[in-house]
């Protein structure tokens, strides 16, 4: 190659202008061809797709699915077009097609709860527990272009039922716990969030909320009965009876039917109950000796088994039962309950481990043994 | 250790001087500026910026050909379904034989030769009509590819300049494949793999003198287009976890399946090519309808994702649409289709329709494994994607591009050793069974040879060590004196002798001088210094045996040393020992 000279260099600067002329000239000859041909697409897009949308109101989610594809041909990238192509595929229970398109979003858009939303119920869907619970996670604190504290909430209530239904209670508490300051003033949400409780169950916690609930609107009947409900389960009878009865409407279910009376039941039966005189508080312990006595000898009967005074054979846990419940009977009649604190509530021991254990060996009480098995339960927690 | 002397090659390079009066401080910078070898550069990028806008344009074209003709649907239906490729297919054949008889074929062997017989010439008007009749038929539904044309017009455009610049023939024998690689790398958004295909296929040796340029237009085009096109990858999968290292069998296999294709789809062209352009004249209008009729049948018959490149077709199996049963038959089907569309002159590339029957094969083989193994990790798409590489390694014999392709296409490096280990096998098979590569038959079936990087890699090549030897007579050295080295020499037969210099470096001498100077009263001086100042070149075991031939001539044996000691003597060698091993290459039964 020859030396170059100042010629060549001059020629070769105005070759470099030319050029550079030319390549700006070009690109904005090219870049109005592609604008007027990107608005074009554009408008293809926009038809495709509302006719897609057209086709899923009317219930052909096969058309709609053909034409969203059609308009992702268009626009490719449109997060609109790909999650209604997903919905349609969903409705259509193309699980698997319909995650990869969401998918194609959520890399574009991982913050996005509508997204995360459809992930996760999809991660539900193919029994994926860690997914899911990445995905509402995401949904419940991603982006929501419309209503996001709505949105937030559902999304929590989808993932609260989802671990209710894979039994991690403690999980779905921690969730439930975790939406309570946020909370909306709405008498319906409380109740809702209350009736999530209740299945965990956090019988404390549903209570505040109904109790919430109704302090938002007196008349939810919904959230009386399940404060009722709450309260009872809480041994708080007075209070269930209050709400129950508030409460009663013809839509009342038969738990809560059920619940009034056996409420009613064990206010009459408690000898424990504040405010009793002593004589009514050991006629109650009487009455509740006598009904343990006969729960324990129709129990002993169901299993073929003797009272102690006729039996043969050595003595089993009902039989034992059965002798001490004759110790205090024989001692009942040299000793008024009214003198010793302590026998007394030896006998109401003895009430609480037969109703207990003919419980275990005879099944589900009624009646006043539901009642007293109920008290004893109270009176467990109450000292624990 | 001894003083490192220049390299070897320093010794042909000739700097460029400019005279002292013409230096002046306003013409310096540009004389820096605009050596040719730079100026050439700096077109690259030109080259590059004009081959994106172009191939945007053709883009473009195919898009509005294919709403025009095929409606605005991503499937296709009705009977224009079957009448759009036929027709389109008649009207392309009259183009092609009457006003651009040179758009044939794909565009890459046509670039090539371009290079190796026509001093890089493509005119302007085949990449015009390589543009015009490449869009009309994937527009219609050919089962043909946009990439391979694109590469094509970028080497047209740079041909064009290049003329129009009246660069050097050296430079314009370079020039097409720097537009060739622009017009790839926009095609496929895809830099580096534009390089190394261009490398590996076009130019067909590795050649560092035009890698810069190459690299430079590749990065400037994809700039342009990734301006007008957007930058996002070509296709998305999540990324892959290998979570047991046995999982790679999976990926071997479809590794097997792909080989087999890609012979299958070689052979099928390779065989049907020949046949049907040896037809009389007449039938080259009708066989680019022919074969539009023929796909049009397919799709219109229910498979109409075979029709045009098919990226929408190969994103919709990556994203689950396809049972593995439709995929295998849609990767069969496109093999028909492209087959037909090639061998019947149509012009378009087979790039695109290769990533098809790879994505499609890909989600067969992935889709029946993970009904066999169900606790197979990957995704159908990772499969898919994997199969595109293996069709590329196995059909277009390009095996580092076709691992690059894949991660530039999906931006997902995650991917890169199963990618690595299918394409090897699909790569591995090929060659066993269809020894030439497909660019190289199709070559040689229109009655060219051109060099061929795989060829290349076959050759024995031969090295200095194969045809040296070791010194039979005695190495002198510098330091002792002309009357020892004189008694030496008289010890021996040779007329030759290497002197080992000091501090570095041999010069030899032979009997007669050492005579001479011990008659000129020169005995007591030391052999260094009694000898002229010349020295002679070395040579290192490992060089090329050509290399030797470069620095033999005026020497009667050059030394060859150790690399690290430059003053350790491996053996020496000569023109004859060069000779003769050469002709025992060319006599191996001697």
């Amino acid at each position: 190659m020859s030396a170059p000279t100042i010629s060549n260099t001059h020629h070769e600067g105005v070759v470099f202008l030319a050029l550079l002329g030319i390549t700006l000239v070009a690109f904005a000859a090219v870049a109005g061809v592609v604008n007027r041909f990107r608005v074009w697409q554009g408008s293809l897009a926009k038809r495709m797709y509302e006719r897609g949308q057209q086709d899923l109101r009317m219930g052909a989610p096969e058309a709609a699915i053909g034409d969203f594809r059609s308009a992702l041909s268009f626009d490719h990238d449109n997060p609109g077009y790909l999650l209604s192509l997903a919905e349609g595929l969903e409705s259509e229970k193309r699980f698997d097609e319909a995650e990869a398109y969401l998918l194609r979003v959520w890399e574009s858009q991982p913050q996005d709860g509508t997204v995360n939303l459809q992930l996760a119920r999809l991660a539900v869907h193919r029994d994926s527990p860690t997914d899911a619970l990445r995905y509402y996670h995401n949904a419940i604190y991603g982006i929501w272009t419309s209503d996001p504290v709505q949105n937030r909430i559902n999304a929590r209530f989808e993932l609260v039922e989802f671990l209710l239904g894979r039994h991690a209670s403690t999980q779905a508490q921690s969730e439930l716990i975790a939406m309570l300051p946020g909370l909306l003033p709405d008498s319906q949400l409380h109740a809702k969030v209350a009736a999530l409780l209740m299945r965990v169950p956090d019988f404390q916690d549903a209570l505040v909320q109904y109790r919430e609930a109704l302090r938002l609107d007196h008349n939810n009947k919904v959230a009386a009965r399940g404060a009722g409900h709450a309260a009872f389960e809480l041994g708080f009878y007075w209070t269930s009876l209050h709400y129950l009865e508030a409460s009663n409407d013809k839509s009342q279910d038969a738990g809560s039917a059920s619940m009034i009376p056996m409420a009613r039941l064990v206010l009459a039966t408690d000898p424990f109950l504040r405010n009793l005189s002593s004589q009514e508080r050991h006629a109650r312990m009487l009455r509740a000796f006598d009904a343990a006595e006969q729960r324990l000898h129709g129990c002993m009967q169901q299993h073929g088994e003797s009272p102690v005074n006729q039996s043969t054979s050595g003595p089993g846990e009902l039989q034992d039962l059965d002798l001490r419940g004759e110790q205090i009977k024989r001692r009942l009649r040299s000793q008024s309950l009214l003198n010793s604190s302590d026998f007394a509530e030896s006998l109401m021991d003895f009430v609480f481990t037969t109703e207990s254990s003919t419980q275990q060996e005879c099944g589900e009480p009624t009646g006043v043994d539901k009642a007293l098995l109920l008290i004893a339960r109270n009176r467990e927690t109450a000292g624990q | 250790m001894n003083t490192p002397e220049p390299p070897l090659a320093s010794a042909t390079a000739t700097p460029i001087t400019i005279p002292a009066s013409r230096r002046n401080l306003i013409t310096w910078p540009l004389h820096f500026a605009f050596r040719e070898e730079r100026f050439f550069l700096v077109v690259s990028v030109f080259i590059g910026i004009f081959s994106a806008l172009a191939v945007v344009c053709f883009r473009l074209a195919i898009d509005w050909c294919r709403y025009q003709m095929l409606g605005p649907r991503l499937a296709p239906s009705g009977v224009h379904v079957i009448l759009a490729p036929a027709l389109v297919g008649l009207a392309v054949a009259a183009l092609v034989l009457h006003v651009f008889p040179t758009v044939r074929g794909s565009g890459v062997n046509q670039t090539k030769a371009a290079l190796y017989i026509y001093n890089g010439y493509i005119p302007l008007r085949t990449a015009i009509g390589k543009f015009i009749t490449s869009a009309l038929a994937i527009g219609s539904g050919q089962s043909l590819g946009p990439e391979d044309p694109s590469l094509q017009i970028g080497a047209g455009i740079a041909s064009a300049l290049g003329h129009r610049l009246k660069f050097s023939r050296e430079k314009l024998r370079l020039i097409a494949p720097v537009g060739a690689a622009a017009g790839l790398a926009a095609a496929f958004n895809a830099p580096i793999s534009a390089v190394l295909f261009v490398i590996e296929e076009v130019i067909g040796r590795w050649s560092a003198g035009i890698l810069g340029s190459v690299v430079l237009s590749a990065i400037s085009s994809v700039v342009v287009m990734r301006w007008f096109l957007g930058s996002e990858p070509m296709f998305r999968v999540p990324p892959v976890q290998l979570i047991r290292p046995q999982e790679l069998l999976a990926y071997a296999t479809l590794g097997v399946a792909g080989g087999i294709a890609a012979v299958v789809f070689a052979r099928a062209i390779g065989y049907l090519r020949p046949r049907l352009k040896a037809m009389p004249r007449w039938t080259q209008y009708a066989q680019p309808g022919i074969a539009g009729l023929c796909i049009g049948l397919i799709g219109f018959f229910g498979f109409p994702q075979i029709m045009g490149a098919g990226y929408d077709y190969i994103d919709q199996a990556m994203h689950n649409q396809y049972s593995w049963d439709v995929l295998a038959i849609l990767a069969g089907l496109k093999i028909l289709a492209t087959t037909l569309s090639f061998v019947s002159g149509t012009p378009g590339g087979m790039f695109a329709p290769t990533l098809f029957i790879g994505a499609m094969l890909g989600g067969a083989v992935g889709g029946l494994e993970h009904i066999l193994f169900p606790h197979l990790a990957a995704s159908l798409a990772t499969y898919c994607l994997v199969g595109m590489g293996v069709l590329f390694a196995g059909f277009l014999r390009a095996p580092m591009t076709s691992v690059f392709m894949v991660l530039e296409v999906s931006g997902n490096y995650s991917i890169i050793v199963p990618v690595i280990v299918a394409n090897t096998l699909a790569y591995v098979i090929s060659r066993a069974l269809q020894p030439t590569p497909i660019f190289d038959m199709l070559t040689r079936q229109d009655g060219l040879e051109l060099p061929s990087l795989e060829e290349e890699r076959e050759e024995t090549i031969l090295r200095v060590e194969d045809a040296m030897h070791s010194p039979a007579s005695a190495i002198l050295d510098s330091d002792e004196s002309v009357d020892h080295a004189y008694q030496r020499v008289q010890q021996s037969a040779d007329t030759t002798f290497l002197v080992r210099m000091s501090p570095s470096g041999w010069s030899s001498v032979d009997r007669d001088l050492i005579t001479k100077l011990r008659g000129e009263g020169k005995g007591e001086l030391s052999l260094g210094s009694a000898l002229p100042g010349k020295r002679l070149p070395h040579l290192h075991p490992d060089l090329p045996l050509q290399v030797a031939l470069r620095y033999i001539h005026g020497a009667p044996l050059l030394p060859v040393v150790h690399r690290a000691d430059f003053r350790k003597l491996e053996g020496v060698i000569s023109q004859q020992d060069i000779l003769n091993r050469y002709q025992l290459v060319e006599k191996p039964d001697e």
